[in-house]
């Protein structure tokens, strides 16, 4: 996350609520959808970024800051996926380029926020 | 001077239908509609509650208020909607395209539709409140093939006109 911010050269604001109830297991070790899915030792790797140069992720004031960030994370082998109000990019294994993913719905529920994984 | 009354009285018979029409078009209410307000957590935790089309929640507060805009009598009947689908996963994460477009609306309990809040305020008559993260839960148990919510849609009739809304269901991803 430190590196994301120093190699995109923006200041990243984590949102309050990205320790909260997830899908994703990486949030907090535990996927609200998928019980199986719940994994201690994924806490931590994932991230909600509210705010980029404390502008809210979504406005037009965020959105060169935010297009620097998600392309500072595709060229990251340490980050697996970034969902921006933009898209979904995901690397199908680790050091793997990130693919674009085909879910518009998923992408509707970050135009507020990024929502970033790391391996 | 015949001419006259005549010409006086066809210009009443042109106008007194016309005015009946249009004082009938000003009593008709405007057709009912349906908005969920939805309070999200700001980056900073500052709250903000506003109609919305989506409730995300990795970022909205638990409670969503359902709300008939400018409407202040009860309407005739209410019923509740939730669209689920079966999970499929990009990664960790569920894809929800995928599953809203294998979906399938089913009725919910009426016990899902709170009656906390309800009735007439400035802003509309509020018919109840909604949990989504409860709808979630009840979708996982009650439909165990298609247990991932996507959307939930409450129908509202008033004066028989009826009213749709729905609103997006985001996990929190």
């Amino acid at each position: 996350m430190y590196d994301l911010a120093q190699q995109s050269g923006h200041d990243l604001g984590v949102n309050f609520t990205t320790n909260g109830t997830h899908d994703d297991p990486r949030h907090s070790g535990v996927s609200n959808c998928c019980p199986e899915r719940n994994d201690p030792n994924k806490a931590g790797l994932a991230v909600d970024i509210g705010e980029v140069d404390h502008h809210v992720v979504g406005t037009t004031e965020a959105s060169s800051g935010v297009a620097d960030v998600k392309q500072t994370g595709l060229d990251t082998p340490g980050v697996m996926a970034v969902i921006d109000p933009n898209g979904y990019w995901l690397a199908p294994s680790q050091g793997k380029p990130k693919q674009v993913q085909n879910d518009p719905a998923t992408v509707r529920q970050h135009g507020t926020h990024m929502h970033v994984d790391f391996w | 001077m015949t001419d006259r009354r005549v010409t006086t009285l066809l210009l009443l018979l042109a106008t007194v239908p016309g005015a009946c029409k249009n004082a009938e078009v000003e009593r008709r209410p405007p057709p009912p509609t349906l908005a969920f307000l939805v309070t999200t957590i700001g980056p900073k935790g500052e709250p903000t509650r506003k109609p919305a089309s989506l409730w995300d929640g990795a970022v909205d507060e638990d409670t969503v208020v359902v709300l008939m805009p400018g409407l202040s009598e009860r309407p005739d009947s209410v019923r509740i909607l939730g669209r689920s689908g079966p999970v499929s996963m990009i990664g960790d994460l569920p894809n929800v395209t995928r599953a809203d477009s294998l979906g399938a609306w089913v009725p919910l309990p009426d016990s899902i539709l709170m009656p906390k809040g309800r009735g007439p305020t400035a802003s509309g008559y509020v018919i109840g409140v909604v949990v989504p993260r409860s709808v979630i839960n009840w979708a996982r148990k009650a439909v165990p093939a298609r247990p991932y919510l996507t959307r939930i849609a409450v129908v509202a009739s008033w004066r028989r006109s009826p009213a749709r809304g729905e609103l997006e269901i985001g996990h929190g991803l």
